[in-house]
Order: C-alpha cells, then structure tokens, then sequence
C-alpha cells in the first residue's frame, strides 16, 4: 500500500498540471505546417544489427570523481532552514524549492541526518493540522530524496499546531507558524 | 420544592437527605427522594438531587453528574512548556491532573464507561496513543504506529478504538481491537484506503458506522463510512472546511468546525450542528476560532475551545436556543474539552 499510495499521490498532484500541459500541448500542434503533418508514414531502411561492445572494467576511464564527487571541504550547514507553505496546502512553492538547493548539495556532501518538522497555523481542527503538517514535512524529504540525498538520513516529525513560532492572530503570524523546518541530527541523533 | 438533611442511620460519617417536589397551585406531591451519602461526597449529592429535579421537570437526563477532561497549557518560569490533562466535575470544580507533561497532550476520548481516557501525547517525540484511567494507574502506551497514531474514538461499547495512523505518506482511519482489559490487543484494521487525508474519526451511537475528515474532495470535509465497508459517503458540502465531527447522542446529526467560503481568512471558524436529514449547517458560535466540539450526553448543550484575549478558552453553549457561555480560567491555555459519558454516581433504592 505504501509505495501505491504514494505514487498516487503523485499522480494526484500531476494530474492537477494536467489541464495546462494538454493546452500547451495543443498551441505546439496548431503550429506546425500542414504540409509537416502530411509526411509519408515511414520510410523503412534497411540496417544492419547494431554491434555493442562491453568495454572492459579495467578499460572504462571514466574517473571516479565524476561519479561520485568528492564532498567539497567545508561546505556551510546552508543558513534557511525553515520552507513556508500556504493555507491547507502542502506543495513546496518555487522559493521553497530555491531554498531547498543548497540543502540537497550539503546534505549530500556532508552525509549528515537530519530531521524534518511540519508546522501548521492554528486554524482548523488540532488533528487535521497534525495530518498537513505531516505532509508538509513528508513534501520536503520527498523533495531532498528526489534530488538524490539518500532517504535513510531523514527523520520526519509532525507537531501540528503544537509548536507555533509566533503567537498572535493573523495571516503574517499564521504564515510564519505554517512550516516545515529541517533541523541537523548530531551524529548521536541529537538535534544540533 | 422542600428538604431535609439528617445524620445518616447506616453510615458512620453520613447524611440522609430527603427532597420533596410540590406543584404548588395544584397542592400535590409530585416526586419525593431520599439519598445517602458520606459527608466527604457533598458535592456528589448536590449534583445528583440536580440531576433528579431536572430528570422530573425536563424530558431529559441531567448533567449535573458528568465530567469534563480538558487540557492545559502553561508557560513555566523559564519559558519551558507544561501540559496537563485533567478531569473536573462539569462545573469546573474538583479539577485533578490525570497527566502531566513538557510535550503537548491532545485529544482525550472517554471510554464508554467513563472510567478512562485514551489521549496523544507526544512525550516519544511524536504523536502516540495512550490510555490512563481515572483510579491513577500508570498511563499505558495503546498505539504508536507509523509516522505517528492519533485521534482516538472508542466505539459506543468500548471494544474497538477508531484512529489515524500516517504511513507511507498516507494518512487513514484504523481500528484496533481492545482486550475486555481495555489493551490492545494488537488486531488493526484499516477502514479508509485514499490518499487524501483521512482523519478524525467519530463513532455513530448504533457503532455501525463513523464519521470522520477526509480532503479527497480538495478541501476538509466530513464523510461517513460504515463499518462493514463500502465507498464512504461526503455528508458535508457547505462551506470550505468542515472538520472534526462528533455525532450527537441521538445519532439524528453531527456537530463539526465550519468554515463558510468568505470570511476564513479572518479565522472565522466556528461550531456548526448538522442534521442527517437536510445536511444544512446551523452555526452554534460566534467567536473566531471555535474548534474541539463536545456533547453534553444529554444532547442539550455542547462545550468547546475558543480564544478570549488571545488565549485559548473553553465555552458551553445550547444546541436548541442562543446560549452561550464562556467558561473562567486562570492561567494559560484550556482547550480540547471532552464531555464524559454519564457516571452512574447513585442507584435508586426504590422503584415506585
């Protein structure tokens, strides 16, 4: 059920795009020339088998580094550590994911854990705050695995409603309380 | 209405009252009680001659017996947060701390006999089921699945708990069986399959079916499932949040926090009654941000949490008239009030 569901997710949320790309799809086709569309079917052309060959191990010179980069000696813990989201919503904006790059560099660099906390504003109900903060955090590790830092060295946590950094009403509070935070795990597993 | 209060002829340290009810222009009388009680349960007393007068003169059970448990929240010196739950008589007094915590408490839910409570606590770092009952045992751990387990409902005879368990990215309604003990018993089975956010479930009084909160439909709504399975069905549609349901005692309807379409970004949200039969959403609040709504088990009243001078605060109001009430507190946040069931706290000695 796990990895099923959340591909569906997945797919729920690209299915929300759908609408746009099936536009844009159609703008691309209104341009091209008729006489483009009118191409005969397929030229069929005669070809030999193609030939692979395996290169041998000890042959395949393509260096190590590009590979696997070597972690850049001290790169900085990145300064943002906090990723914002609107109301009821759980997906990372275009700042989010600019504020999340230098956090896939230095996490993939530095091998170090980390653990995710998702936030909510206090509107609504305190157990369905709990369920988008969750996600909200689970948007971010997502995001981070995406790019390629290994999915064992996150720790996802809600704390709802629980924990809000401001206190007072209104939206430019709320807005600082709706958060997902990554917080680095010393290597014992304590926050740092 | 006439009483009379004498040393008890049974009990060492106790007190026979007897109460007289008269219809006065019709000079009869109407009822008449006698109840013993140990000098130390006066407030006992009090509320059950209450409930008796109020049994006579209204169609309804009265809940002057009953109990409420709440959370609070406190900023210790030094900044540090405390968490208690406690569980008072419904009036507020006699209040006493069944848990205590620096990690946030939610959701306490009376188990049918109103001998415990299941309630979150986060004290394992995140959100995890646990059960304490009221004769001061040990708190007992009843569930940490998944990413986390949360929002308990015991079912109406107490061998099931409803809850939500994150797993997988995914949040739905689960059921775990309890022993007669009240442990679980480690039997769960998963009554909502989406991947959408199924939260929140509440228990219908016949225990065939639950409420709960789903945003399938692309904003928090409640739905109804039955316990046999089938396609749960969206029950609410007015408004772009209904959330956190709990059935009315009849099972005619459900209480939720309701958010119209205009006005949420002011954090209008209040306490709406719903009736199965029109679905029409009757707004019982007026603050902002009303939320946690609990039944009276009478059906007459509910109590939930609101702010009042930017804290949070627990208010009753009346499901059938304009009552409404705030309810004092004298320090930090109260909030998250659950009604008990009704406590059998006397036994009628005679039958006429």
């Amino acid at each position: 059920m796990d990895s099923s569901t959340t591909i569906w997710r997945r797919v729920y949320s690209t299915y929300r795009l759908l609408p746009i790309l099936v536009l844009v799809g159609c703008t691309q086709l209104s341009e091209i020339p008729r006489s483009a569309q009118r191409q005969p079917q397929q030229q069929v052309v005669h070809q030999s088998p193609l030939q692979v060959r395996k290169i041998p191990r000890a042959v395949n010179n393509i260096p190590p580094e590009a590979v696997q980069p070597a972690p850049p000696i001290g790169l900085p813990m990145p300064a943002a550590s906090l990723v914002y989201f609107r109301f009821d919503n759980i997906e990372l904006t275009l700042a989010s994911r600019r504020l999340l790059a230098p956090w896939v560099e230095y996490l993939k660099a530095s091998r170090r854990s980390v653990r995710i906390e998702g936030h909510a504003d206090e509107r609504g109900t305190r157990e369905y705050n709990l369920a988008l903060a969750q996600l909200r955090a689970e948007s971010v590790s997502r995001y981070l695995v995406l790019q390629g830092v290994p999915s064992a060295n996150f720790e996802v946590v809600s704390l709802g409603e629980e924990v809000p950094v401001e206190r007072g009403r209104g939206e430019q509070n709320w807005a600082r309380n709706r958060r997902a935070h990554i917080i680095v795990l010393a290597d014992g597993g304590e926050a740092r | 209405m006439l009483g009379t209060v004498n040393p008890s002829t049974e009990l060492a340290d106790g007190l026979r009252v007897r109460l007289e009810l008269y219809d006065v222009h019709g000079q009869r009388l109407l009822d008449a009680w006698e109840i013993s009680s140990d000098t130390g349960q006066l407030r006992d007393l009090a509320h059950t001659l209450s409930d008796l007068l109020y049994g006579h003169l209204s169609k309804a059970r009265g809940v002057f017996a009953t109990r409420m448990a709440y959370i609070t929240h406190v900023e210790e010196e030094g900044g540090a947060a405390l968490y208690r739950l406690i569980v008072a008589d419904v009036d507020g007094a006699r209040g006493r701390v069944l848990r205590e915590s620096h990690k946030p408490l939610l959701s306490p839910a009376w188990a049918p006999d109103g001998k415990s409570l299941a309630y979150v606590s986060f004290e394992q770092g995140r959100a995890a089921i646990f059960r304490q009952s009221l004769s001061g045992d040990a708190p007992q751990l009843l569930l940490s699945e998944g990413e986390y387990s949360s929002a308990p409902a015991f079912s109406p005879d107490g061998s099931q708990l409803a809850v939500a368990v994150a797993q997988g990215g995914n949040i739905d309604i689960h059921l775990l069986s309890l022993h007669a003990s009240g442990r679980a018993d480690g039997k769960m089975r998963r009554l909502t399959r989406h991947f959408a956010v199924d939260t929140e479930p509440a228990w219908l009084p016949d225990g065939r079916s639950l409420l709960f909160t789903s945003d399938r439909g692309g904003s928090p709504q409640i739905y109804r499932v039955a316990l046999d399975g089938g396609q749960p069905e969206r029950i609410s549609f007015i408004g772009n949040y209904n959330a956190g349901a709990v059935a009315l005692p009849d099972g005619s309807g459900f209480l939720a926090v309701h958010s119209g379409n205009a006005p949420q970004a002011e954090g209008q949200y209040n306490i709406a009654l719903y009736r199965f039969a029109d679905k029409q959403p009757r707004i019982l609040t007026g603050n902002t941000l009303d939320e946690s709504p609990t039944v009276a088990p009478n059906g007459i009243m509910l109590m939930y949490a609101t702010r009042y001078e930017g804290r949070r605060v627990l208010a009753v109001a009346a499901l059938d008239s304009d009552f409404r009430a705030r309810l004092p507190a004298r320090t930090g946040d109260v909030s998250e009030p659950a009604w008990s069931p009704f406590t059998g706290t006397w036994q009628r000695l005679d039958t006429q």
